[in-house]
């Protein structure tokens, strides 16, 4: 049963419902409200936004619903991204938060987790300087702060 | 750093350490945010990193010295001034002037970061941090090691500690003791005295040590393990200086593990002191005793009202003091309710007396897992047709098991026939959820005449008494897992179990599992997960396959004897995540002796056949192939690799050499978490858990105003604040009101962006007062007047409508 999915600028998306139900929004949604043919309308998410997440649960469909695991651990590799997801995952900043947070809200814990790997993939290994540039952030310290910071969490640094 | 906390939640635990010192140089938002995570966990910290931050820590306790010595010359001037008249009370009161003053200085690092600190080193390794650290720093100022971390743990205001072990070594350095006992103990959830895993014979502690050391545990303490020998010797401590706090009584132990357990009459008074605190005590593990266990007994019927789960045995290492048939009996009849689970674990002799005292609990029995001991058939099948609770019934021990010939139940006992011919009713039919447990005697005519074989008494009896048991089987509709074959070459000491046994222990009066034997009968159980046909002589092929992932919708396991592999190109490789795995099998299992080449050169068409197959249908069943070589080797593959979704035979022989999980690893525990039923307050909750929410109580009314200029009005609703989020949430009834029929009271509640609707409003009464109205609206005035004192701009507005009204 296709499922008719209405983004913030009132663009409609019809994909089957195993689809749709990759994210746990929707599919507690369809749960509550049983069949039904009315569109969902999901006012946080804009169109395109909305089109690469739909791409992404298109992709996983089969995937099995993952089940919490007590003993994960946090830090688990950063790196395992699958090659796809990597692929996917290759927008630009603004999308890539965009993305997230559509996940945030639609409640699909693997993109979600995708999307938190590759952020931290981006941080990973770079000097202030560089994720300043990678995020666009402005430097609010003065030269003493940083310098007072960097002492103060030498520990934690590398060298 | 993204603005929302539950995304830096999920991105800073990826980073590592310096990644996030790095983080926290990028902006002053950044910096506030990594800080917690990158405090949070000060463990293994080595060589330059150790030393840097016991330097923070030293300057830190210089600093503070220094402070307090300042504080003293004021003091003391103060004295002076004030002539000494003050009492000791004001002068305190003046410390704690001086230190709040202090607080406008510039904070040192630990003072700053060091609430954060959550994870902390054991207290050896704290200790060797600091006694480590003066060769690296080269510090001009010498401090004691012991009082650096006694400064530092001062610091940390909310250390979490999941388990502490303490060994005997941990009492020779009393400072290092006295601070573990003052600042670790507290925090700890499960107190581990003795390495559990080590039969070391010095590691013992004497009655009064365990008191103190009980005296500082907090209510945060659920378990504890004594693996500690308690030495009956009574020592006088040096410990009386530790700061004592009284806490002790709010201690709900639930879970005590016992190991080595001894009594002596120097002991009584110990024990029964322990007893005494067992009140809320639920599970017990009795690893092994020395000798008698008479005031464990007195103690379970006397002190511990709550005991329903017991655990016998289960450490592979004990000096040979295994837990008596007598003494097991013995404990099992103390109890004081009914028992709920009863594990007997290896290294316990469990025979008859103890499955005679075991008999009289079946019927509340929840679990009863056995590894190793005597509970024939007749004893599973009294438990079986007795129990009214049985959720997990395990005789076969999955990872111990050497005695594979030793228990099961045999096929007529299982089918339970009535007189009439039906299937008898179980009680456990509808709990049944996890069943692990050979079925034996079933005549098997399709595999000649073996070793193990029986025969038919008359033709098709075989069959028939096959398809009673599927019969059977499928009536315990809530089976999730269902092993009817051993599983023993997991086990890290086994490896070689397989070769000086060879191929004899195959099982071959079993099931067939296959469709035309009845296999059809078990489509009805729909929860269930895993399915162990391991060293069973079983005819599963792709059709019994198929079929199984059609009918099972849950299935994520499967375990088959495979047949046997030539090629011995097994090497270890990478180990992968073995959670659900899953393995396939084809038909003939492989006895040695009826084997030939064609045969296994069909079983092993089959048998890829199958994988492939399952690869390309159910990419989400993990499968775990296990073949067994002549020789040792077992390969077992994963081929389920996610990334790709269709297989084929050569890339399927690579994976299955890449993915074998090298011998002797420990066997990784599977944690299955059934899928809630769908169920609107559970999801809600798991939502709102997320949110760390905090109930915020005395809400008295909780109003939404709607664009449409109705209210929704939650009477004394359940309010719950995540102010991190900014993230409400509130259960109740909720009525659909109009405004006008919550005024007066609302009309504090309305902000500025109700002004229309108060127009509204206003208007409305103006075309609807009366003369009559208008008098009653005297009474109104002051009401409405009083509300409004704080929002002059509504005020106003008020007043604009009631002048009109009046």
């Amino acid at each position: 049963m296709p499922v008719t999915l209405v983004s913030l600028d009132n663009e409609n998306y019809v994909v089957d419902k195993e689809v749709a139900e990759r994210s746990i929004l929707i599919k507690n949604m369809l749960e509550d409200v049983g069949e039904t043919d009315s569109p969902i309308p999901l006012p946080n998410v804009t169109s395109t936004v909305l089109k690469k997440v739909i791409e992404y649960c298109e992709h996983h469909r089969n995937d099995p619903i993952q089940v919490p695991d007590e003993t994960d651990d946090p830090r688990k590799r950063s790196n395992d991204i699958e090659e796809w997801d990597m692929k996917f995952m290759q927008v630009d900043q603004e999308m890539l938060f965009e993305i997230i947070l559509a996940a945030n809200y639609l409640d699909i814990k693997p993109l979600l987790d995708v999307g938190c790997k590759t952020v931290a993939n981006i941080i990973k290994g770079k000097t202030p300087e560089e994720i300043r540039k990678a995020f666009n952030i402005v430097n609010d310290f003065t030269p003493e702060e940083e310098a007072q910071i960097r002492k103060e969490n030498e520990w934690a640094e590398d060298r | 750093m993204f603005d929302i906390p539950e995304l830096d939640d999920m991105i800073c635990p990826q980073l590592r350490r310096r990644d996030l010192a790095q983080c926290s140089r990028v902006s002053k938002q950044w910096c506030k945010v990594v800080a917690r995570y990158l405090w949070k966990d000060i463990t293994n910290l080595k060589g330059d990193r150790r030393a840097a931050f016991c330097r923070i820590v030293h300057e830190d306790y210089l600093q503070e010295q220094e402070r307090q010595k300042q504080q003293r010359q004021q003091q003391q001037e103060q004295k002076q001034q004030e002539q000494g008249q003050q009492q000791q009370q004001e002068q305190q009161w003046h410390q704690h002037q001086n230190l709040q003053a202090q607080g406008t200085q510039p904070l040192s690092p630990l003072a700053k970061y060091a609430r954060w600190i959550r994870k902390i080193p054991s207290p050896s390794d704290l200790l060797e941090y600091f006694e480590r650290s003066y060769y690296l720093l080269k510090l001009q100022q010498f401090v004691e090691p012991a009082t650096l971390m006694h400064h530092l743990l001062n610091r940390c205001s909310s250390i979490e500690i999941e388990n502490l072990t303490l060994e005997t070594e941990s009492f020779k350095h009393i400072r290092c003791w006295k601070l573990t006992t003052e600042f670790f103990l507290p925090h700890v959830r499960h107190l581990i005295l003795g390495r559990p895993h080590y039969n070391d014979i010095t590691q013992r502690i004497e009655p009064s040590r365990f008191k103190v050391l009980w005296k500082q545990c907090s209510d945060k303490l659920e378990k504890l393990t004594l693996s500690m020998l308690v030495l009956d010797k009574m020592q006088l401590d040096d410990l009386l200086g530790i700061r004592r706090q009284e806490r002790t009584e709010k201690i709900k132990l639930k879970d005590l593990a016992l190991a080595r357990y001894r009594e002596s009459p120097a002991l009584y008074e110990f024990w029964s002191w322990l007893w005494a605190r067992c009140n809320y005590l639920e599970i017990l593990r009795l690893h092994e005793s020395e000798g008698s266990v008479r005031s464990l007994a007195r103690g379970m019927i006397f002190c511990m009202p709550n005991l329903c789960r017991i655990q016998f045995g289960g450490r592979d290492d004990c000096n040979g003091e295994w837990l008596t048939d007598k003494e097991v009996a013995f404990l099992l009849r103390c109890c004081r309710n009914r028992w709920k689970t009863v594990e007997v674990r290896h290294n316990v002799e469990f025979q008859r007396d103890s499955v005679d005292a075991l008999a009289k609990h079946y019927p509340t029995l929840e679990e009863f897992i056995i590894d190793e001991g005597e509970f024939n058939s007749d004893d599973i099948f009294s438990l079986l047709s007795s129990s009214h609770n049985l959720q997990t019934l395990s005789i076969i021990d999955d990872v111990y098991s050497k005695d594979w010939k030793r228990a099961g139940i045999e096929s007529s006992s299982f089918i339970d026939l009535d007189l009439d011919g039906s299937l008898k009713k179980w009680p456990c039919e509808g709990t049944l959820k996890i069943l692990k447990v050979w079925i034996t005697k079933i005549p098997r005519p399709d595999l000649g005449k073996q070793y193990g074989v029986i025969e038919e008494k008359y033709p098709g009896q075989g069959r028939k008494i096959q398809n009673q048991v599927y019969e059977r089987l499928a009536r315990f509709t809530k089976l999730e897992k269902l092993w009817l074959g051993s599983e023993c070459y997991n086990h890290p000491g086994s490896e070689s179990y397989h070769d000086s046994n060879g191929l004899e222990e195959e099982q071959r009066d079993c099931l067939e599992m296959s469709l035309e034997s009845g296999l059809h009968k078990l489509g009805g159980l729909k929860e269930l997960r895993e399915l162990s046909l391991s060293y069973m002589n079983v005819r599963v092929g792709l059709k019994e396959v198929k079929w199984m992932v059609e009918h099972w919708p849950k299935l994520r396991f499967i375990r088959l004897l495979d047949y046997e592999e030539q090629e011995s190109d097994s090497e270890d490789s990478e180990d992968y995540e073995e959670c659900d795995p899953e393995e396939c099998d084809p038909e003939d299992g492989g006895g040695g002796d009826n084997g030939g080449n064609d045969d296994e050169d069909f079983s092993r068409r089959e048998f890829k056949e199958i994988a492939s197959w399952m690869q390309e249908n159910y990419p989400e069943i993990e499968q775990f192939i296990h073949t067994h070589c002549s020789a040792s080797h077992f390969i077992r593959a994963n081929i389920s690799n996610k990334t790709s979704t269709i297989m084929n035979p050569e890339k399927l022989a690579k994976l299955q050499a890449n993915a074998n999980r090298s011998k002797g690893t420990p066997r990784r525990v599977v944690k299955k978490v059934h899928r809630a039923v769908a169920q609107d307050d559970r999801k809600l909750q798991a939502a709102l858990e997320k949110l760390s929410l905090v109930v915020q109580p005395y809400v008295e009314e909780v109003n939404f105003f709607m664009d449409d200029g109705s209210v929704t009005h939650f009477r004394q609703p359940k309010v719950h604040v995540s102010h991190q989020s900014n993230t409400y949430a509130i259960y109740g009834r909720a009525d659909k009101k109009d405004l006008t029929e919550l005024f007066p009271g609302i009309l504090s509640q309305l902000g500025p962006d109700s002004l229309d609707n108060l127009r509204r409003l206003a208007q409305s009464y103006q075309q609807t007062a009366t003369g009559v109205q208008a008098g009653d609206d005297d009474d109104e005035v002051p009401d409405l007047v009083e509300s409004f004192e704080d929002t002059t701009l509504e005020e106003k507005e008020n007043k604009e409508g009631e002048g009109a009204t009046a």
